[in-house]
């Protein structure tokens, strides 16, 4: 009988599957053959070292799972405590976010009263008086169209550019409204300069452009006099804050 | 889990074995029972973990080895091995002798496989033997021995077919059967 048929009735003999008829007839061959006899014992504790080792390894993965639940028991806590601080993370950045876009961060910082403030200046009252009114039932249109026919040699050109630059923020026309801003700028009026160049910062943010506008702000942050000094220097915080990071 | 998608889990082996035992052992009803059980005889949790775990193998190969019929419920069937099993150990610590000196071990039965029953010192003799096989052998014997086809025999050891794989237990089983007979 060749090893492999041999191993395969030592292995039905020894698991026990071997017909009862087989089986004792096997059990005389065995009691028979002593060379049988001691290949079988070989056979048997070949068997036994393979069936420990499976144990062994069964044993090892049971064990493996025993290490789990003592995670598992802090998992699931974790778990809620982490689907918790992602709700609230969440919640904070729909709340947070949209306040810190550049169409809020602006919106509460441009100068409202800018024409009631500079009305008891003005000189051309009929010309001037309609345009004001016009800004002050929000015909920002023809407000504009009004303030493109005055002309600019007028001896209050700076307050025309003025109205100019707010008008245009009004109407979101912000790259006109950064034009009007430089030129007033550049007049270094007292009495405008600081505004336009807050104002300018603010046509900046709206208009996108982000480093041009943290640019004004650092130049009046850095000027202890500005007017604006303290404008600038929250907007800039705001400009950096973690929530328009997330944006 | 019921009794048949346990069973069904551990004969499909795989993954499937392996999530049957861990539902077996760290969330089915069957083990706390088992464990309350020996506790009360005062058996310490470490002994008592031993013996399940043990039960739970003996189990796992007799389902593979198709010696586990069916004919009783699960719980009742791994009762009866870890009985058995803390049996021994206890006739163990007791080191019972028959006439001729011999330990004597308990009633052999298929459902507790021997090696669950011998003392410390047998199982480190069978532990040095299956050492000197290489690890791929242990594992092809390891696999054949928890009932395991050729062809899935093949497949987990990446073998080109079952045939080729068959070749290899056997080569594997020769090896090893040599061994033992150098030791006996």
């Amino acid at each position: 009988m060749d090893t492999e048929n041999l191993y395969k009735k030592f292995e039905q003999y020894y698991r026990g599957t071997m017909a009862e008829v087989d089986k004792s007839n096997f059990q005389k061959q065995l009691g028979e053959n002593i060379e049988l006899q001691k290949a079988y014992e070989s056979f048997r504790t070949a068997e036994l070292a393979i069936e420990l080792g499976t144990i062994k390894q069964l044993k090892t993965k049971l064990k493996k799972k025993e290490a789990q639940p003592l995670k598992s028991r802090y998992l699931i806590p974790f778990r809620i405590v982490a689907t918790i601080l992602m709700l609230i993370f969440v919640g904070l950045t729909l709340y947070k976010v949209p306040q810190f876009t550049n169409d809020k961060l602006t919106s509460s910082r441009i100068d409202e009263k800018f024409i009631e403030r500079e009305r008891s200046t003005s000189i051309d009252n009929n010309r001037l008086g309609n345009i004001q009114n016009l800004l002050n039932d929000q015909r920002y249109e023809e407000a504009m169209e009004a303030l493109q026919a005055v002309p600019d040699t007028v001896n209050y050109y700076p307050y025309l550019l003025n109205l100019k630059g707010m008008t245009a923020l009004k109407l979101e026309k912000f790259e006109i409204a950064i034009g009007f801003f430089q030129t007033l700028i550049e007049l270094e009026d007292p009495r405008f300069s600081e505004s336009a160049r807050w104002h300018q910062a603010m046509a900046y943010l709206r208009n996108g452009q982000e480093n041009e506008a943290i640019q004004t702000l650092n130049t009046m942050s850095n000027d202890s006099n500005h007017a604006y000094i303290e404008d600038a220097a929250l907007l800039l915080k705001d400009l950096n804050s973690f929530w328009r990071w997330i944006h | 889990m019921k009794d048949e998608k346990l069973i069904a889990g551990i004969k499909e082996g795989g993954s499937d074995l392996e999530q049957s035992m861990k539902w077996l052992y760290h969330t089915s009803s069957i083990c706390l029972e088992i464990r309350s059980f020996f506790n009360k005889k005062g058996e310490s949790a470490e002994d008592t973990e031993d013996i399940l775990q043990d039960a739970i193998c003996a189990l796992i190969i007799n389902v593979r080895q198709d010696r586990f019929k069916g004919d009783s419920s699960v719980k009742t069937y791994l009762f009866a091995i870890a009985n058995n099993l803390w049996v021994n150990r206890t006739r163990r610590k007791i080191k019972l002798r028959d006439i001729k000196g011999n330990i004597m071990i308990n009633s052999i039965d298929y459902n507790t496989p021997i090696t669950l029953l011998l003392d410390q010192e047998d199982r480190q003799q069978l532990d040095i033997l299956l050492s000197k096989l290489g690890n791929r052998c242990q594992e092809i014997l390891q696999l054949w021995s928890l009932n395991y086809s050729m062809l899935e025999i093949a497949q987990n050891m990446g073998y080109k077919s079952a045939g080729m794989a068959r070749k290899k237990k056997h080569m594997c089983m020769k090896k090893l059967v040599a061994i033992a007979k150098k030791i006996i």
